[in-house]
C-alpha cells in the first residue's frame, strides 16, 4: 500500500514522514523517561519471543535508553554492534560513496550475520555480545 | 509495475545500505538482512555494467527495507494494543 503511494508526489510523503516523526518522538520520550529494564511495557524483540534466539537487534531498546542518558558503557553491554554502528552509519549517510564500494554491503552483511551467530554462543568472550 | 517518471541515470541508483542496516538493528527482522543482500547486488551489478539489473536490485533493496520498517511498526502497534487491552482487563478484574 504505502510502497505504491510512496512513489506518488509529496502530500502522502509529508504525511508519512510526519507520522514517522511523531512515532519516533513518542518513542524517544518514552525511552528517555522509562527504563526498559524496570518497566515491561516496551515491545520485546519478536525474534527472541518467538524463537528464543538473540538476533543482531536484541537489546537495542535497552541500549537506546542508555544512549539517551549518555551512558555509553551500559549501552555497549546491551548491544555493542548498535553502539558501534551509529558512527559508521553516520559516516555512510554523510559520504554515500562509502556504500557504493562493492565490498561494503558484503562486509556489513558478514558482520551482522557473524555477530548474530556469536551472540548465541555461551561462554567467554561471546557473553559480552549478548543482550 | 510501470514507472511514469524517467529512469534515473546509473550513478543515481541507490543501494539503501544505511536504511537496510538501520531496519536490521531496530526492527529486529530478517527482512533487513535481505535488504542488505540486495544492496550488495546493486554494487556488484553496477560494477559489471548491468544497469538494468542494478536498478532492479535497488528497487528490491528499497522494497525489503520498507517492509521491514512496516513489520517493525506493526509489531509495536499490535504490542501496544495488546498492552492497553491487558491493562484494561487487569483493571476491570482486580480494580474494585
Amino acid at each position: 500500500m504505502s510502497l505504491k503511494a510512496a512513489t506518488k508526489p509529496t502530500a502522502f510523503r509529508v504525511f508519512l514522514y510526519a507520522l514517522l516523526a511523531i512515532l519516533a518522538g513518542t518513542g524517544i520520550f518514552l525511552l528517555f523517561n522509562f527504563n526498559p529494564e524496570e518497566v515491561d511495557f516496551f515491545p520485546r524483540c519478536p525474534s527472541q519471543s518467538l524463537t528464543g534466539i538473540d538476533c543482531p537487534g536484541c537489546g537495542s531498546t535497552r541500549a537506546m535508553y542508555h544512549l539517551l542518558h549518555l551512558d555509553i558503557a551500559s549501552a555497549f553491554a546491551r548491544n555493542p554492534l548498535l553502539v558501534l554502528s551509529i558512527p559508521v552509519l553516520g559516516l555512510m549517510a554523510w559520504f554515500p560513496k562509502i556504500t557504493l564500494y562493492r565490498a561494503t554491503p558484503w562486509i556489513c552483511f558478514t558482520i551482522v550475520v557473524v555477530y548474530g551467530v556469536l551472540r548465541n554462543v555461551d561462554g567467554f568472550p561471546f557473553d559480552l555480545l549478548g543482550p | 509495475m510501470s514507472e511514469i517518471s524517467p529512469q534515473p541515470p546509473a550513478k543515481d541508483i541507490q543501494n539503501y545500505l544505511v536504511h537496510a542496516i538501520l531496519v536490521t538493528l531496530f526492527c529486529c527482522l530478517p527482512l533487513g538482512i535481505v535488504s542488505i543482500i540486495f544492496a550488495s547486488q546493486v554494487n556488484t551489478k553496477l560494477a559489471a555494467g548491468d544497469i538494468e539489473g542494478a536498478r532492479e536490485a535497488s528497487a528490491k533493496a528499497k522494497k525489503f527495507w520498507v517492509w521491514a520498517l512496516i513489520a517493525g511498526l506493526a509489531v509495536i502497534v499490535i504490542y501496544t494494543i495488546l498492552m492497553v487491552v491487558g491493562i484494561a482487563a487487569g483493571v476491570a478484574e482486580g480494580g474494585y
